[in-house]
């Protein structure tokens, strides 16, 4: 890897990382918020970190993808770097900050976990999470959860790219999207291991998104 | 270095914005690239900087192909028009994301540019001005001192001043840094005291490239009574014509050879010189014509 790739990779890092960061507070508030107003409204605290954390991180890495097109192709190359420097440093801070947002996803899990066990508040846990324990997430469902994120990211990434080219392949990467998400949540194949089916399009996806960057006009 | 175009042609939904254009430039030197709205200069440049694949030819920096090129593309820098309307970053940071990837980058020569063209360090990238974004976009291509700086059309909402500096300051660094300077242009007269070599392109095709004064001695103005200028030019290519009573003057673009010369003084007619700008208008006026 050269320094100039490794520099980018960093810098792109940076950026998405600041935007997860941005992304996490805002959650962090928002669930908060949320469990003051079920302990008023319901005397208990109905959703914990990790859960609700799941379908908000999917939106917002499927926005991170969308955002990471033409002006960041732009930009590469108006810095004298190239398309495979752009689709590798895009590829490796998506893979990067999925794996930073489930690690932080997790700790702060915890952290909320233990906050409220040492003030007594989990008392206050509902008795679905209490029956479900849902704290700390197996290697597997962890795996699984960042295989998911990173395969929005990916979605959002690929509809940008069809956008770029033309509204008609941008429909129909929107099409393909939503096709996989169906497939990918269908309780047949949640039943027989959906992180195979989600790996399985994710190196579609990146398949896609090498061939078709590696040669696109871009618009000075 | 040596930018070398051979047989490269452009085509995009079935219609072909450069036809098999082959040239050399070879630097150090400023050269102006010239050509009318939608000649084709943008898309030439941007296939030089590797935005675009030709559909057809080679285009090299220093006998190696630019485009995907990485230590190819490093060396240019194509300033151009940009939208800049969800750049949320200060101008201070925006440069930096520049310079951290050119290596030649002199942050000291940015600062002092900014300060020159009154652009401030923290303003916010989306709220500059047409002219002042301007501004920091030719700051960023000067002070990258990359060894092929492409400026196209890079004045643009630039007030006079502004523009004054922008020459003044190509021509310095360039005297004090030798590069390949590539300035794409409409404000020739501006413009053409800077210029060593003039590259025009007309409706897609290579017009011309050669040194500046040559081109520009190919253009002439005769003038005299009406009988001998018809005498004079009726062989020649005529781009432009005027008429005060029995006085006729005409603009010829061609070679000036000594024959002429002993015609011009058997005739009793006058010639001078026109400026770049005039010849290339009317050299384009041409084109048009013949299109409608």
């Amino acid at each position: 890897m050269t320094s100039k790739q490794s520099l980018a990779i960093r810098t792109q890092t940076k950026e998405y990382a600041s935007w997860s960061l941005w992304y996490l507070s805002i959650y962090l508030l928002i669930y908060i918020g949320i469990n003051v107003v079920t302990y008023f409204t319901q005397g208990e605290i109905t959703w914990t970190f990790i859960e609700g954390s799941f379908s908000a991180t999917t939106v917002f890495m499927l926005i991170v993808g969308l955002l990471s097109m033409g002006g960041f192709l732009n930009h590469y190359l108006s810095t004298g770097l190239t398309r495979r420097i752009y689709f590798r440093s895009v590829l490796f801070s998506g893979i990067l900050v999925t794996i930073g947002i489930v690690i932080f996803t997790i700790l702060l899990s915890l952290l909320i976990h233990g906050v409220l066990l040492a003030t007594g508040w989990d008392q206050l846990y509902s008795e679905r999470i209490i029956d479900n324990q849902s704290m700390l997430p197996s290697i597997v469902e962890a795996l699984s959860y960042a295989a998911s994120i990173l395969l929005f990211f990916l979605i959002g990434w690929s509809i940008s790219f069809g956008f770029y080219k033309h509204w008609v392949q941008g429909a129909l990467y929107i099409a393909l999207g939503v096709a996989i998400t169906m497939i990918t949540s269908h309780p047949l194949f949640e039943s027989i291991l959906p992180i195979y089916f989600t790996l399985f399009f994710i190196g579609f996806y990146v398949f896609l998104l090498h061939r078709g960057t590696r040669t696109l006009d871009v618009r000075p | 270095m040596n930018i070398n175009f051979d047989h490269v042609s452009f085509t995009r939904k079935q219609k072909t914005i450069l036809h098999d254009i082959s040239f050399q430039l070879e630097g150090p030197k400023i050269v102006g690239l010239l050509g009318r709205n939608g000649a084709g200069k943008t898309t030439l440049l941007s296939i030089l900087t590797a935005f675009q694949k030709a559909s057809s030819g080679t285009v090299t920096l220093n006998n190696e192909n630019t485009f995907e090129n990485e230590h190819a593309v490093e060396q240019m820098i194509f300033v151009r028009d940009q939208n800049f309307e969800y750049e949320t970053e200060k101008v201070s940071d925006y440069l930096e994301t520049y310079a951290k990837f050119r290596p030649n980058f002199d942050h000291d020569y940015a600062k002092r540019l900014l300060k020159q063209f009154r652009v401030s360090n923290d303003l916010e990238v989306a709220k500059l001005s047409k002219g002042m974004a301007s501004a920091m976009q030719v700051v960023i291509g000067l002070a990258s001192r990359a060894p092929v700086t492409i400026f196209d059309e890079a004045y643009l909402g630039m007030d006079a001043p502004a523009r004054d500096l922008f020459y003044k300051e190509v021509l310095n660094d360039f005297m004090e840094h030798p590069r390949l300077i590539i300035l794409s242009t409409h404000l020739i007269s501006e413009m053409e005291t800077l210029f060593e070599e003039v590259l025009i392109i007309k409706n897609g095709r290579l017009f011309t490239h050669e040194d500046k004064e040559v081109f520009q001695q190919r253009g002439y103005r005769i003038t005299g009574e009406e009988q001998s200028v018809n005498e004079f030019s009726k062989d020649k290519t005529i781009v432009a014509t005027q008429q005060l009573g029995p006085t006729k003057s005409v603009m010829i673009y061609g070679s000036f050879t000594d024959d002429d010369q002993r015609c011009l003084t058997d005739l009793n007619l006058e010639r001078s010189f026109v400026s770049l700008q005039d010849l290339f208008i009317h050299l384009t006026e041409e084109e048009n014509e013949d299109d409608e």
